[in-house]
């Protein structure tokens, strides 16, 4: 998880007016219950949440920056860095690993790097964090639990298209489709 | 036992984007009648078909809207739709292909417990299943069904959809209350209940989709009408989301107490010919059940007598060839990963819980690992506050029955090797 820099990053023009314009969109004063809405509309139109934006929405808000912070930080769907290519999400949960996952995120590795998370299965032990330099292919990949649609396993989403009994020449062509160089 | 079509009975059959299609299949007969005979009508008929909550705690229904309706002030209607147990897809197939029944289920409680203001909270990868919901709420509101004056009987109801945005604990009940109100999505402690105080620390009834979707039938049916599937303590159809090994994965409805067998004989058998090693119920917070169970009638009752739970309906499917503790592994990294590290059992327990599994799995156990897994197991059942901690060891222990480790004298030899990964071939 990336950590908060000192002293925080400005809010470039762009991440003010797209925090202005969800603020604006909701039609009264944000209480703090459109906090989660908030975030989502502004990933919408910024592709993720850079720190100068979450700045500018906290002291719209009136609320605490680290409470901002720390609700963006709760959730997988939420994006603090900036995507480097198409955002490729992989079911690999049990379902769909039983239909050919492993295979599958085996493929994927080979085409486009390590994925940003991977679990060192054999040790049991976690590997979290970045993919590292070697993983800066046009596509940003990740490999995720069940995303509900196991009577098609195995699932992948990729550039928000979802795909079902998915291979991984079926997911370089959906790429390619959203305008991934892949 | 054959498959029924009652909860899914315009699934694939109506538009469901059309009011006027939803209509046409008996659409809007239980609010027309919940209107015309009251909230205590409502009640009794609910309390009366012994419906249980498809969330997973098979809490009683018409218990639990019975104490709102009875609370006092300002109450909610909440409906959980983040549906996120690993293996679980049958609310999103009723909120993508009926969601006018989702609404009407939620109007029909509002008005029986006086509450103003439903709300949706939608796992946030189903989006289809929330821009649905959307459009059935505005051509509701349009009708007339909903809004200031909700189905004429003057009285306000409205819903909105509330997305969330990938955190499997948002699905617990206090925690998704957190997440709405813009705080990260811890459990609260209980009680007090979301009957007594819950979203914006208002009377809240939370049920699940699939919960809801049976309401309709119930009051179009009646109890006793509802009642003639199922057994007298499981009463009515389940849905059943048959996924991994078999033909044919996909959702099932049947009668509660149809056996294990027959289900997975509808979903075409085990594939390719092969022979079942387990099925893995209820998710990852579910059981492993061995093929000794297939006679098994799929009941709460018989699948507690069982060590098992219905849980979200999930039946995920094995074969010979599968590595059971390379399954086992992967639902134990889920509950390291969606563990939300506040209380101290289970943000220590999944982590040395998984540890513990990739040396089982990857064939280097120790003698200890067993009793250790029992160990932390019971201390995460016994001391979590939520149900993820004290769910979290269940899959991990049952596997253990089904494939125990073989003696520490053996623990580094072949045997050990071959119990930790199951039997050869197909990996997974
Ligand atoms: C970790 C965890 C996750 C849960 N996820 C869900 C869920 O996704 N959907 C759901 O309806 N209930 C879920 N529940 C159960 C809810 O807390 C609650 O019991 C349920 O929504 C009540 O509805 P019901 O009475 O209709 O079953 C979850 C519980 C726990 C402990
Ligand atoms: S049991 Fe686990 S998920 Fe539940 S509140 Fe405690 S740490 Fe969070
Ligand atoms: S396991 Fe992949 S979609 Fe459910």
């Amino acid at each position: 998880m990336p950590i908060e820099p000192n002293p925080p990053a400005p809010a470039t023009e762009r991440e003010r007016e797209a925090v202005d314009r969800a603020i604006a969109g909701l039609g009264v004063e944000p209480r703090r219950s459109d906090l989660l809405p908030l975030l989502h509309a502004l990933q919408d139109e910024l592709g993720w949440l850079p720190r100068g934006a979450l700045h500018h929405l906290a002291d719209r808000m009136n609320l605490p920056f680290p409470d901002v912070w720390g609700v963006a930080t709760f959730y997988a769907l939420l994006r603090l860095d900036p995507p480097h290519g198409t955002i490729l999400h992989v079911c690999d949960d049990v379902p769909c690993r039983l239909r050919g996952a492993d295979t599958l995120v085996h493929d994927l590795e080979a085409r486009y790097g390590p994925p940003r998370r991977f679990a060192g299965e054999a040790h049991g032990a976690v590997r979290s964090g970045e993919g590292g330099a070697a993983s800066r292919a046009p596509v940003d990949w990740e490999t995720v639990p069940c995303l509900g649609r196991c009577e098609e396993a195995p699932v992948a989403v990729a550039g928000g298209r979802e795909l079902g009994r998915v291979t991984a020449d079926g997911i370089a062509a959906a790429l390619r489709h959203s305008g991934g160089d892949a | 036992m054959p498959e029924i079509r009652r909860l899914l009975a315009r699934a694939g059959v109506a538009d469901p984007e059309s009011l006027e299609a939803y209509r046409s299949l008996r659409g809007y007969e239980a609010l027309t009648r919940a209107t015309e005979r009251g909230p205590a009508w409502v009640l009794s008929e609910l309390e009366a078909s012994g419906l249980l909550g498809r969330g997973g705690a098979a809490f009683p229904a018409g218990r639990k809207w019975r104490a709102v309706a009875e609370a006092g002030g300002r109450r909610r209607v909440v409906c959980n739709a983040d549906e996120s147990e690993p293996g679980t897809f049958k609310d999103r197939v009723l909120m993508e292909e009926d969601p006018f029944a989702v609404v009407e289920a939620m109007t029909i409680a509002g008005l029986t417990v006086g509450a103003e203001d439903g709300l949706i909270y939608v796992r946030g990868e189903y989006r289809l299943a929330a821009t649905r919901l959307r459009q059935a709420i505005d051509q509701a509101e349009r009708a007339g069904l909903l809004g200031a004056d909700a189905a004429g009987t003057g009285r306000a109801f409205r819903i909105r959809v509330f997305r969330g945005a990938g955190a499997y604990i948002c699905g617990e009940e206090t925690a998704l209350f957190n997440s709405v109100e813009g705080r990260r999505g811890e459990p609260r402690n209980k009680p007090p209940f979301p009957t007594q105080a819950g979203l914006f620390g208002d009377p809240t009834l939370v049920n699940n989709v699939e919960t809801l979707c049976n309401v309709p039938v119930v009051l179009r049916e009646g109890a006793s009408g509802f009642r003639r599937y199922g057994t007298e303590r499981s009463t009515g159809t389940k849905l059943w989301c048959v996924s991994g090994h078999v033909e044919r994965p996909g959702l099932y409805e049947v009668p509660f107490g149809t056996t294990l067998g027959e289900l997975l004989e509808l979903a075409g058998g085990v594939w390719r010919g092969r022979r079942l090693q387990a099925v893995l119920c209820g998710g990852a917070a579910g059981t492993f059940l061995g093929p000794d169970r297939l006679d098994l009638p799929l009941t709460f009752e018989d699948l507690r007598t069982a060590g098992g739970t219905v849980g979200s309906g999930a039946v995920i499917v094995l074969d010979e060839t599968a590595s059971l503790w390379d399954v086992v592994l992967r639902v134990a990294r889920f509950f390291q990963e969606e563990s939300c590290g506040q209380c101290v059992p289970c943000r220590v327990g999944t982590q040395r819980q998984l540890e513990i599994v990739g040396r089982l799995a990857s064939g280097r156990a120790r003698p200890e690992d067993p009793q250790l897994l029992a160990d932390i197991g019971a201390a995460m059942t016994d001391a979590s506050i939520c149900g993820l901690g004290q769910t979290a060891a269940g899959a991990v222990l049952s596997a253990l029955t089904l494939q125990p480790l073989v003696p520490p004298s053996n623990s580094r030899g072949k045997g050990a090797q071959r119990a930790a990964r199951g039997r050869p071939g197909e990996s997974v």
